[in-house]
């Protein structure tokens, strides 16, 4: 069996790797059944539900109560110092090795099979301006943020993902067109191109675009498939303003975007979508589970999510309705989205739309 | 009280993320500052913080004697009794004072984190 090129950025000790092994195998303990912070927080609230007799669903009373609980002030400490361990950690092993790595994107930039198309009159809009999940920096403004990213996310997905695991499930998963014609993909807002590659993989004859708006994410998205001798494209264009023509993509494609983008650009994008995606093509999008139906704990969790690890959008997007946005710009959504979680990631579901 | 990153200038201490300019989300929730206070007291936060620290830092030091164990043995290079016996050069111990010194920044760099005066406010929480 042929073994894949690990792409994974390399840290610059064994220090750094063991760290990073440690706040993976510490987040999985206090976000999950290790600690149980989630159970007993939750039971604490079903209890206050239950003597004020009707459902607890008012944010700022669950905040309030959680708040008032010594174990939900810890839950939160935990939670803010994993991340920033884990973030920690990276400045310091890749700024000891920034030339190194800087000139590794230098060398593979020109290299293909695939293309790598950056725009040097980009324009980031403001709303970009975020260091999600603390990343320092955030998504753009450092060279190596695309590395950041990787290794960010391989201690995310607890090292399930190092060979884009996650990315092919998620990407054999999305339906084919009623005619069966793949010939086009268009990856939106792709970061490091995990999916694209998945897609190349799955389709190999067909066209595989990845965009996204930043440069860092897109050098490394193109270094990783250049590495991987997966024959794709990546360009520098913003997901609500793709600049290619009408009914051009047979697959558009969506992993973790939209809760990553303000309301109005959820909007725009699905409107975008609609346009460059052919009839009878397919949209589909996997991001975080809405708020509706969720216990109160779980309420809790995407406000603290928003607001302490940076997601400022998240909230928005999990509570607006996702399905209705898709109908609204010329997509029919086959299944109804609810109860539908995907990957094997309980904080996912999917949409699967056709444009009609 | 808005954007808690908004009155937020170019600072760095230490090993704390920096956050080099204000972020400017479009609206949706606020993202909390560069300290959130979560617990009563930001001593007990700088405490939490140690102690997960140090079990970070415990751990990175036994993976690297579990390998090194495994490695001695395989190899068939020494007795463990000949490392308990080891003392270092003075060359030998510069560099293992550089690494204590390393240690104890990774570990109490909270303290140089701690506000001198205590929120009055809660309302950033």
């Amino acid at each position: 069996m042929k073994s894949t090129p690990n792409t994974m950025p390399k840290l610059a000790s064994r220090h750094d790797t063991a760290y990073l092994d440690f706040v993976e195998g510490f987040r999985e303990y206090i976000l999950g059944k290790g600690a149980n912070f989630e159970d007993r927080l939750n039971a604490n609230l079903l209890a206050a539900e239950e003597e004020q007799g009707f459902p607890l669903d008012d944010l700022e009373k669950i905040k309030a109560l959680v708040w008032a609980q010594p174990l939900g002030r810890l839950h939160g400490r935990l939670a803010r110092t994993q991340q920033e361990m884990k973030w920690h950690a990276l400045q310091r092993s890749f700024e000891s090795q920034r030339s190194v790595l800087s000139a590794e994107l230098a060398y593979w930039d020109s290299r293909g099979p695939g293309t790598l198309e950056l725009d040097s009159s980009f324009q980031y809009p403001p709303y970009v301006n975020v260091h999600f999940h603390l990343q320092p920096k955030g998504y753009y403004k450092d060279e190596l943020s695309g590395f950041f990213y990787h290794y960010g996310t391989k201690v995310f997905f607890r090292g399930d993902n190092d060979q884009d695991e996650l990315h092919e499930k998620l990407v054999s998963r999305v339906p084919l067109p009623k005619d069966s014609k793949v010939n086009k993909i268009l990856d939106l807002a792709c970061s490091i191109g995990q999916s694209t590659t998945a897609f190349h993989r799955l389709y190999p004859k067909a066209e595989i675009i990845g965009i996204d708006y930043s440069a860092p994410m897109l050098r490394v998205a193109h270094r990783r498939a250049a590495i991987l001798g997966d024959k794709v494209d990546f360009k520098q264009r913003l997901v609500e303003q793709t600049r290619f023509p009408d009914a051009q993509f047979d697959i558009t494609f969506a992993f973790i975007v939209f809760h990553e983008l303000p309301l109005r650009i959820i909007h725009d994008t699905v409107r975008e979508a609609a346009r460059v995606t052919r009839k009878g093509g397919i949209f589909a999008v996997f991001d975080f589970t809405g708020t509706a139906g969720k216990s109160p704990f779980q309420l809790y969790h995407r406000w603290f999510d928003a607001r302490h690890n940076g997601e400022p959008y998240s909230q928005d997007f999990c509570d607006c309705h996702l399905q209705d946005i898709l109908t609204r710009y010329g997509f029919h959504v086959a299944a109804a989205p609810d109860g539908q979680r995907s990957g094997g990631a309980g904080y996912l579901q999917h949409w699967f739309a056709t444009r009609v | 009280m808005g954007n808690a990153l908004g009155a937020l200038g170019t600072f760095s201490i230490g090993l704390r993320l920096v956050f080099e300019e204000t972020q400017t989300p479009e609206g949706g929730t606020p993202i909390v500052g560069p300290d959130p206070v979560y617990l009563q007291d930001p001593v007990l936060d700088a405490t939490v913080r140690m102690v997960v620290e140090l079990a970070a830092q415990v751990w990175v030091e036994r993976e690297r004697r579990l390998a090194l164990e495994v490695l001695i043995e395989d190899h068939g290079i020494l007795e463990r009794g000949v490392l308990e016996n080891f003392r270092p050069s003075a060359t030998q111990a510069i560099t293992f004072k550089a690494e204590r010194d390393r240690f104890m920044e990774d570990i109490f760099k909270e303290l140089r984190r701690l506000p001198i005066t205590v929120p009055k406010s809660k309302d950033d929480q």
